[in-house]
């Protein structure tokens, strides 16, 4: 019996890959396989699988003593969390990530730069198998790493990603929500980078994120690369697009107002 | 790897995307949505990543996932909030949410400081840090100086239920430490932070106890940015949109004005003009795109429904005080029965700003598609002016009955009602205009302290008045409605119209529920004597 993968290209995923990559890649493998024929484009890229995270912890012998480390942990005492929080990070910074985990991950990064030496810049994403949940968005709960270059930097980035399952605000999540902390696993995910940093990038609801209101879109924008937006660090431009006659080919951009848009990130 | 550079201004005062990949990524999202809600199963909202590259100038998605606040709502109560006075207000942002609240302001400069976070506490920061969340929690209220409707804050605070006001420039330098303050978020697309706790009520309607009419109830708005939630409401669409308050707050200046922009003498308006219309080198169409987005949201907000908009309807005194607005304006003794309404449309003096107003009305039509747009021409006097200002709208484009445009008039002069039949030869509908009607039938000067006390709709002359445009009106098979105060503020006006046979009756959005189901009772007892 074939060995479960390591990693898996997003042309492999789709949206019921939740458990292997977690919300965010199965997403992309979704959108991926199914939506360029209707002509969106995404960036090409790959996931490490939930199983990669777990041989991670296994081989490096982290889940024993990140167990040991959570037993005197008190989520509601700020600096509890935040020493307990610490210790764990630190264990996860300073272990090696197992070779046939990093063969794969340097493979994959080498066929997605098309073989071109030194590499592309990617996008590494972080994204936890039962994130997305329905009932909370996590919002920002993993971090998310720009113009990435080269293995060495990537596969740093990768062990940073998977500290990230454990910042004091998801373990202080987790703890809430009644879940155990090692039910959940990490896919990481590789995407080759927009240049963005050269015109400008956004969020879009497709629904009134104030109202409800189903019928317009919502899209948010400012020059540079996106996490300028979800972090709040500036004010973006704001459009309003209205649905119903947009899919009958009217152009009905209700309202558009210029936001400050003080920096840029590149 | 990545860094924070300056953006010059310039840059700054443009938009980051031009409309083409504005509507390019609407589509995508629509399509986005529309494949993931079939793979759900259900009707699935979307918060989508995009990016455009600046090389290619191709456009990217590279995230998308399923909504989370709204998308799990669910029952048919509608909470809303509001404001029961107003105090100084002392910065303003994006609103996130409807809600209002109150606390003691913390203002957090840094991380270390969050600790001071009492419960109840309204947190006034720069922006807020994913690993803030535990602490946000406790606070009754959020406000950020940076950040738009999508940031962590806004994400973050729309979950937890809190109102929250971001992008507030320099709330934190001031809003005063310690001080107790009001954020509402009730009022529009503008959250307020106001000095002191002011007064504020949450009312809960069970929309799904509202009983369905046969008089189309349908609602007045004047402020687009309150259009959306004004939808949530039970209604028929809007008897009335009012174009004035899109011209006061987000136009303030006068068209004819920004027309003669090139030949404008007086320097300090010039300049006051140039200011406010930087991004425009066509000045004019500052006007017809800023009253053309003012309209869309309300015309968008109630697709398919009827939305009926009334031309601009100001008095000469209210032109006046527009920016640039002295020059075109004669000054009026009465202005209420002067230069006003459809007379000003095919004036020399007004005929090229009402056709900027034109303008604005086929882009919302034409361009945006939304067909559900009707016309209301006001105060007009005579047959032959009516059809002097069909004319004139027809000259700017607008051809009554082409691609399903209907054009009403305002029954609100007696000449109106005497005349009702000629009237409806060439208008499609009428809206009675409860408020000049009874001031014209009574000669009372609505702006008069002395005889205010006679202004009554409910006088035997107007209310003899409103029951003979219904019968005229519906002989001659066009649809008449109501759209001033009078039923809102009386609801045994309510029931006379009914029971006259009116076929619309339009109120302000806070009477809806309440005379809503005094029509439906109205209704339901002529049903039963008519059994009888």
């Amino acid at each position: 019996m074939s060995q479960e993968p390591l990693i898996l290209w997003f042309d492999q995923l789709n949206i019921h890959d939740v458990p292997a990559v977690g919300g965010k890649n199965a997403s992309l493998g979704e959108m991926y396989c199914n939506l360029k024929s209707k002509g969106i484009s995404v960036p090409n890229g790959f996931a490490t699988t939930a199983y990669a995270y777990r041989l991670f912890l296994e081989e490096t012998g982290l889940d024993l003593r990140i167990r040991d480390i959570l037993q005197g942990l008190d989520t509601s005492d700020v600096a509890n969390l935040q020493h307990h929080g610490r210790k764990v990070r630190h264990e996860i910074l300073s272990a090696e990530i197992p070779q046939s985990l990093r063969e794969e991950i340097v493979k994959a990064y080498s066929r997605l730069s098309d073989e071109l030496p030194g590499g592309v810049d990617v996008a590494v994403r972080s994204s936890a198998t039962a994130e997305d949940l329905p009932d909370a968005s996590f919002a920002g709960q993993q971090e998310s790493y720009l113009n990435v270059h080269g293995e060495t930097a990537l596969l740093d980035i990768c062990r940073r990603c998977y500290a990230s399952l454990f910042t004091d605000r998801a373990i202080s999540y987790r703890t809430e929500k009644g879940f155990d902390h090692f039910s959940i696993a990490l896919s990481i995910g590789i995407q080759r980078m927009v240049r963005s940093d050269l015109a400008a990038s956004g969020v879009m609801f497709t629904i009134d994120t104030e109202t409800g209101f189903k019928n317009a879109v919502l899209i948010n924008a400012a020059y540079g690369l996106g996490e300028n937006i979800v972090q709040g660090s500036v004010n973006p431009d704001e459009y309003y697009v209205f649905k119903p006659t947009l899919k009958t080919g009217s152009k009905p951009i209700l309202k558009k107002t210029v936001g400050s848009k003080e920096f840029k990130l590149i | 790897m990545t860094r924070n550079v300056p953006v010059e201004v310039r840059e700054r005062e443009q938009f980051a995307i031009n409309d083409e990949d504005i509507l390019t990524l609407a589509r995508w999202g629509c399509l986005i949505e529309d494949h993931y809600s079939e793979v759900q199963g259900h009707y699935c909202p979307m918060d989508i990543e995009w990016a455009k590259d600046g090389i290619t100038q191709e456009l990217f998605i590279v995230q998308a996932r399923p909504e989370t606040v709204h998308s799990q709502k669910q029952g048919t109560v509608l909470k809303t909030y509001k404001l029961n006075e107003h105090g100084k207000i002392l910065v303003s942002g994006h609103s996130v949410g409807e809600r209002i609240g109150h606390g003691v302001a913390r203002v957090i400069h840094s991380a270390k400081n969050l600790g001071e976070i009492e419960p109840g506490d309204v947190l006034v920061t720069d922006k807020t840090d994913p690993d803030w969340e535990p602490i946000m929690k406790k606070a009754s209220a959020i406000v950020t100086n940076r950040g738009g409707r999508t940031c962590h804050a806004a994400i973050v605070s729309r979950e937890l239920g809190l109102p929250a006001i971001v992008g507030a420039e320099n709330a934190t330098e001031v809003i005063p430490p310690g001080a107790m303050i009001t954020v509402s978020c009730a009022e529009g697309d503008t959250g307020h932070v106001y000095e002191g706790k002011l007064d504020y009520e949450c009312h809960e309607v069970d929309l799904s106890k509202l009983p369905r009419t046969n008089t189309k109830v349908m609602m007045i708005v004047g402020n687009p940015n309150e259009a959306f939630r004004l939808s949530m409401l039970p209604s028929d669409g809007v008897g009335l949109a009012r174009m004035e308050f899109i011209i006061n707050s987000f136009i303030r200046i006068h068209p004819m004005a920004l027309l003669e922009y090139n030949n404008l003498e007086n320097i300090a308006v010039k300049a006051e003009i140039h200011r406010q219309t930087s991004a425009y080198e066509d000045k004019p169409a500052f006007f017809v795109d800023t009253l053309a987005q003012g309209v869309s949201m309300i015309a968008a907000a109630f697709y398919p429904r009827d939305v009926i908009v009334r031309m601009s309807d100001f008095k000469t005194n209210e032109y006046a005080n527009l920016i640039g607005g002295e020059r075109y304006e004669p000054l009026e003794e009465n202005p209420m029965i002067g230069f006003r309404g459809a007379s000003r449309y095919y004036h020399k003096n007004y005929r090229d700003a009402f056709g900027l107003e034109c303008q604005a009305m086929r882009k919302v039509r034409e361009t945006m598609g939304l067909k559900n747009l009707k016309l209301m021409i006001p105060f007009c006097r005579t047959v032959e002016e009516g059809k002097k200002v069909l004319e004139e709208m027809a000259r700017h484009g607008l051809h009554r009955g082409e691609d399903g445009l209907e054009i009403y008039i305002m029954c609100e002069i007696p000449s109106n009602v005497i005349l009702a039949e000629d009237f409806a030869e060439i208008f499609d509908g009428f809206s009675i205009g409860s408020n000049d009607l009874t001031q014209l039938t009574l000669g009372v000067d609505r702006d008069s302290e002395i005889v205010a006390h006679l202004f009554d709709e409910r006088n035997p002359a107007v209310m003899n008045s409103l029951a003979t445009a219904i019968k005229k009106v519906k002989g001659a098979g066009r649809k008449i409605g109501i759209c001033g105060q009078a039923p809102s503020d009386y609801p045994e006006i309510a029931e006379f119209l009914v029971k006259q046979g009116i076929d619309s009756i339009s109120l302000n959005p806070d009477s809806v529920m309440k005379t809503g189901m005094r029509i439906a009772q109205v209704e339901s007892e002529l049903e039963t004597s008519s059994v009888r």
